[in-house]
């Protein structure tokens, strides 16, 4: 009986001041889909740079001086690139401590009207003898299966399925199988045995459009890992100092150099997220001590009708956690949807990599949230609440009018 | 019946501000800039520039069916109207994805900014034809 009397008398409330309601609900919407937003675009990049990393494989990265940070897009985004530096640098390498496993990279850019899809791809030419970047992927899904230099893996996000063709530089490509998906470059990145790969750097003289100026000897990178209980920065600084002309980067920088991109975004998302929720906090409890001001009549009325100073606390709180759950509510499911819809401009605008978290986690996140929009609602109106249940009956029925 | 007028007033503002948004959209999340070279030689706009001017199209319909939504006073005009407002709704979803849809590559300008709003105020278009087109509930009192 109390808690029907409490939901009709709470909504019968809402309907007569809906305005306020909404100021409400709009406050603890606003802060409840920010934190939404900004806890799941930095879960979706944490989660995309640890399979990612896991796909990439090498601890250490060689690429030519002056393109780190090219490379590094390139891993990130998958921002189709092209460097070059002699092969000697794999020779050069090798003759350090601490290197378990090495190997060679071309990179290659496809022409913009190439034949499978529109706009430049990444073109990756990877040695099958030495490779540990592709090689594991492969020996899971490929088995036994002989594939040949015309065979290649494509990316997730490239508009190619296994069984297609394709034509780049007028050579043309087997899909062998696609990649699953990482959220980062490899997504975009189609990877071909380096055979193939020179192959088409030499036909493409008289087949393509264009000619590749790519020497039989160049190289793009070299993709390192280190032997176990090695210092990675140590050998990392080693090459960098014995072998001329390249310059180094470790995948725990590269997540750095994302990290740090990430970081300014989400901090100021989250600080301004912090900022709204306390001054709703504070705003909501002066409504709610507003309220309990202006319907003193009214809670005299009830008290003197029989309601206990229970039901007079219960009342208040109710209403205002009702407010504040459905703001909660409002502003995940609007968050929720903004990022369902733009995710692929919001991270193509900010040059992240992301990997949508999984179910569970959005469902613990939602969970969380509600439960701090409801406490947010609950603390609030505490206050009031208390003040509104200890009134004197015929104090506050005679205050009110 | 004031309280009823009042809700149809917003309710058409509401549509003809969504309409005039469905308008902006293109430009304010442009679809693909390049032109395609047939086999001709001929330059042609790519098809999501078609997309973009079929939901011009349709968002001034909603527009010009909102401003007549605030301005109706009759209960059977508003409910037709709400209806042709969910319509609208359906076909300016429809539109980038069936009737002509944008381009293929996922990664594409009009898919990564264009489509999705579009399909987003051609939902909330929907949302409120569905509310202007529920029955009426019967009262005792006006």
């Amino acid at each position: 009986m109390d808690s029907i009397g409490i939901s009709h008398l709470v909504l019968q409330n809402i309907r007569r001041k809906p305005y306020r309601a909404v100021v409400i609900a709009l406050c603890v919407a606003v802060a409840s889909g920010s934190l939404f937003f900004a806890t799941i675009l930095l879960r979706g990049v944490q989660n995309s740079l640890t399979v990612g990393q896991a796909r990439l494989g090498a601890d250490i990265i060689v690429v030519p001086e002056g393109h780190e940070i090219s490379a590094q897009e390139a891993f990130i985004t998958g921002e189709a690139t092209s460097f070059m530096m002699s092969g000697d640098v794999v020779m050069q390498i090798l003759e350090l401590p601490s290197i378990e496993k090495l190997s060679e990279q071309v990179f290659v850019q496809t022409l913009t009207n190439a034949s499978c899809c529109i706009g430049e791809f990444f073109l990756v030419g990877y040695n099958p003898d030495t490779d540990f970047t592709i090689s594991p992927w492969l020996a899971t899904n490929i088995n036994n299966q002989e594939f040949g230099p015309f065979d290649v893996i494509a990316g997730d996000r490239i508009l190619l399925r296994q069984g297609d063709s394709v034509v780049f530089y007028g050579t043309t490509f087997n899909i062998l199988g696609v990649l699953e998906k990482t959220g980062m470059g490899i997504d975009r990145t189609i990877y071909v045995p380096m055979e193939g790969l020179r192959v088409m750097i030499e036909d493409s003289a008289t087949l393509a459009e264009k000619t590749l100026e790519i020497s039989p000897t160049e190289i793009s990178s070299v993709m390192i890992r280190v032997q176990k209980d090695s210092d990675i920065l140590d050998v990392a600084e080693q090459i960098e100092s014995k072998v001329q002309g390249v310059q180094v980067f470790t995948a725990s920088q590269l997540n750095q150099a994302v990290g740090d991109q990430i970081k300014g975004v989400t901090g100021t998302i989250l600080g301004i997220t912090i900022v709204i929720w306390v001054m709703s906090l504070f705003m909501i409890g002066l409504i709610f001590s507003l309220i309990v001001n202006e319907r003193k009549r009214e809670l005299g009325l009830l008290r003197a009708m029989g309601a206990t100073e229970k039901f007079v606390f219960r009342l208040v709180l109710s209403e205002a956690s009702l407010l504040t759950g459905l703001g909660g509510l409002i502003g995940i499911l609007t968050s929720g949807i903004v990022l369902i819809s733009f995710s692929r401009l919001i991270i193509k605008r900010l040059g992240i990599p992301f990997l949508s978290p999984n179910p569970m986690e959005i469902i613990l996140l939602t969970v969380g949230i509600m439960i701090l929009s409801l406490i947010t609602g609950i603390l609030a109106s505490l206050q009031p609440a208390i003040s509104s249940s200890r009134m004197e009956p015929y104090e506050a029925v005679r205050q009110g009018e | 019946m004031l309280k009823k007028i009042d809700e149809t007033k917003k309710l058409g503002w509401g549509v003809a501000l969504v309409g005039l948004l469905i308008i902006a959209t293109p430009w304010l999340l442009p679809v693909c800039e390049g032109l395609l070279e047939l086999v001709s030689g001929k330059t042609v706009p790519m098809r999501c520039h078609w997309t973009a001017q079929a939901e011009i199209l349709l968002g001034c319909l909603v527009t010009v069916v909102g401003l007549l939504l605030a301005f109706s006073m009759e209960k059977e005009t508003y409910r037709k109207l709400s209806l042709v407002v969910l319509v609208l709704g359906i076909i300016v979803i429809l539109t980038p994805i069936y009737f002509l849809p944008t381009c293929m590559s996922p990664d594409m300008a009009c898919n990564l900014g264009t489509k999705p709003a579009l399909i987003l105020l051609g939902g909330i278009t929907l949302l409120f034809g569905l509310i202007g087109s529920r029955p009426e509930k019967t009262s005792t009192q006006e």
